[in-house]
């Protein structure tokens, strides 16, 4: 259901793109560092972002209205990296330069183990909403919160190595990111 | 008229007896062949190839037919008379090749079941195993289908693992009673030892289990080497002497991505002690074939890790692991060979050119034993 919702958004967003007398199209880039909150067997952990980086394609059809598409990557650690591609809209907020974007990434993470703990190699899907600030025709900032249903993406081995060893998946309650974009005109 | 009449009611039944001859010498032609001697004392069984319960082998399906014919069974006429005899195969199981050590690392819950233990031994092949030895149920397992003297003991380096390792605590054997070898999992990535720690459990080992072997892993070159060498480097780089090196008997790696040989590789390059690995069921299955091939091109011991958290797949990737392993070289295929006798069933007019132009239906199967293909 939820991966139909993404093609839909993301044909949408290039039937836009095609029908409409765009204004402007934007190439870019947007460096999203942040934070993943996540559990594990009742107990909460927060794991720096450090490297997320990904290409933005923004189709301009009028001032206060954007679309937005984002493939890049991210490498978190082990447990927690691969290839995202995100369906976002981005409104301007009056007349203002703050913006309001909400939209769908899905991150494809690597399949990875060794004995005692491991991640699952599996597309998840996130809502995201967030606000932003668009400095200059060029440059924004925004700041992201990042949300899925389909929460475990790894795994440990919990043994004493004598008489048990069970499985407990690793949850991720959700992403905050900020995000920063240099974009350029190129329509 | 009625002349007439009576001429052809006597050639109706002219014709009508002669027919009957013909039909009646056929029918005593048509008889059942001789049987060789040695199916003199058969034993017909019921239809095997059934399923097992819980374990599944999908890639081998295993009923085969040699379509050349038996050599003295019947011949040409018997099958212009409808019988043949065709030789047939059903998969029976795996077994290790005579040297070699074939093992694995069941699920916990594996472990603990009966069944599946004697199933993994019996009929996948697996002539080594690693287990938890804090527990009598998964001790005796291991010692009913695989011998204390295949066993690998999985214990913690800490105290609980020193007190089972000295005095079997807790696990029904006498306290003199020892493992084939002891095995710690991941010291460095799981455990969090110190060279010293590690070095101290490894002479501990070796001092009250003096005929067992001891080995440890863990996932790369550098937590491994750290141990075994003279030189530790932390994860910035840097180096510093190693005071407590570890000299175990064996090491492995434990972790798995799709790199394996690389990785392999530098561990094999580090160290002479690198003579098992792990290989996960789950993770590596889609390249057992591989990673199978360079273990048997390198003399390092395969040994299955099936403590993943898939347990749908977690059957046909043993079954897979195995087919695997024996097309590389380290299992021998069983099979149950069967000398089946086929009668022909005619749904037409039957042509002795073409005495194969039947349908055949099974009319008896004698079992002969146990061949390797």
């Amino acid at each position: 259901m939820n991966k139909n919702i993404f093609l839909i958004v993301l044909l949408l967003s290039m039937l836009i793109n095609l029908t409409s007398k765009s204004q402007s199209l934007k190439i870019g880039l947007r460096y999203e560092p942040g934070i993943l909150l996540t559990e594990q067997n009742s107990s909460t952990e927060i794991v720096p972002v450090l490297f997320c980086l990904s290409a933005n394609f923004i189709v301009q059809p009028n001032t206060w209205l954007n679309f937005l598409v984002r493939p890049g990557i991210l490498f978190v650690d082990e447990q927690y990296s691969g290839f995202e591609i995100g369906a976002f809209v981005r409104l301007m907020l009056f007349s203002t330069k703050f913006y309001l974007i909400t939209g769908i990434n899905n991150h494809s993470n690597r399949e990875y183990a060794h004995n005692r703990s491991g991640s699952y190699g599996k597309e998840m899907l996130f809502k995201s909403i967030g606000l932003g600030y668009q400095a200059d025709s060029k440059f924004g900032v925004d700041i992201c919160y990042y949300w899925t249903s389909d929460k475990e993406y790894a795994y440990a081995l919990l043994t004493d190595g004598l008489t048990y060893s069970r499985i407990v998946n690793r949850q991720m309650n959700g992403i905050l990111k900020l995000g920063l974009n240099l974009s350029w005109d190129i329509l | 008229m009625k002349g007439v009449s009576s001429k052809l009611i006597r050639v109706f039944s002219y014709f009508l007896f002669s027919f009957l001859v013909i039909l009646i010498f056929s029918f005593c032609a048509e008889k059942k062949p001789t049987e060789p001697n040695e199916l003199q004392t058969k034993t017909t069984l019921s239809k095997p190839g059934g399923v097992r319960p819980d374990l599944n082998l999908s890639t081998d399906s295993t009923k085969t037919k040699d379509k050349s014919k038996k050599k003295g069974g019947p011949g040409m006429e018997s099958l212009e008379t409808g019988w043949k005899y065709e030789t047939e195969y059903v998969f029976d199981h795996y077994s290790a090749k005579a040297g070699i050590e074939f093992g694995i690392l069941p699920m916990a819950s594996q472990q603990y079941d009966a069944v599946v233990m004697e199933e993994l031994h019996s009929y996948w092949g697996f002539n080594y195993v690693a287990i938890m030895i804090g527990n009598s149920t998964t001790v005796s397992n291991a010692q009913n289908y695989f011998g204390i003297d295949h066993t690998m003991a999985v214990t913690e380096a800490n105290d609980a693992g020193r007190n089972v390792i000295q005095y079997n605590t807790n696990n029904g054997l006498p306290t003199t009673t020892f493992f084939w070898a002891y095995y710690t999992d991941e010291p460095a990535t799981a455990q969090s030892l110190t060279s010293y720690a590690l070095d101290s459990f490894e002479n501990f080992v070796h001092s009250v289990r003096p005929n067992s072997l001891f080995g440890f892993g863990d996932v790369t070159r550098q937590e491994i080497g750290n141990y075994i060498t003279n030189t530790i480097t932390n994860s910035n780089g840097q180096t510093y002497p190693n005071l407590y090196p570890v000299n175990p008997d064996y090491v492995m790696c434990t972790k798995y991505d799709g790199d394996n040989i690389p990785r392999w590789d530098l561990i094999k390059n580090l160290t002479t002690k690198f003579t098992r690995t792990w290989i996960n069921n789950e993770i590596d299955k889609g390249e057992f074939s591989n990673l199978l091939i360079n273990l048997r091109d390198n003399g390092i011991k395969p040994w299955l890790f099936v403590e993943t958290n898939n347990a749908q797949n977690r059957v046909q990737y043993i079954s897979d692991y195995c087919y695997t392993a024996w097309q590389v070289g380290f299992l021998d295929r069983y099979f149950k060979q069967y000398l089946v006798l086929y009668h022909c069933i005619l749904n037409h007019v039957h042509d002795p050119n073409s005495p194969g132009n039947c349908i055949w239906e099974e009319y008896d199967r004698t079992y002969q034993g146990i061949v390797i293909r």
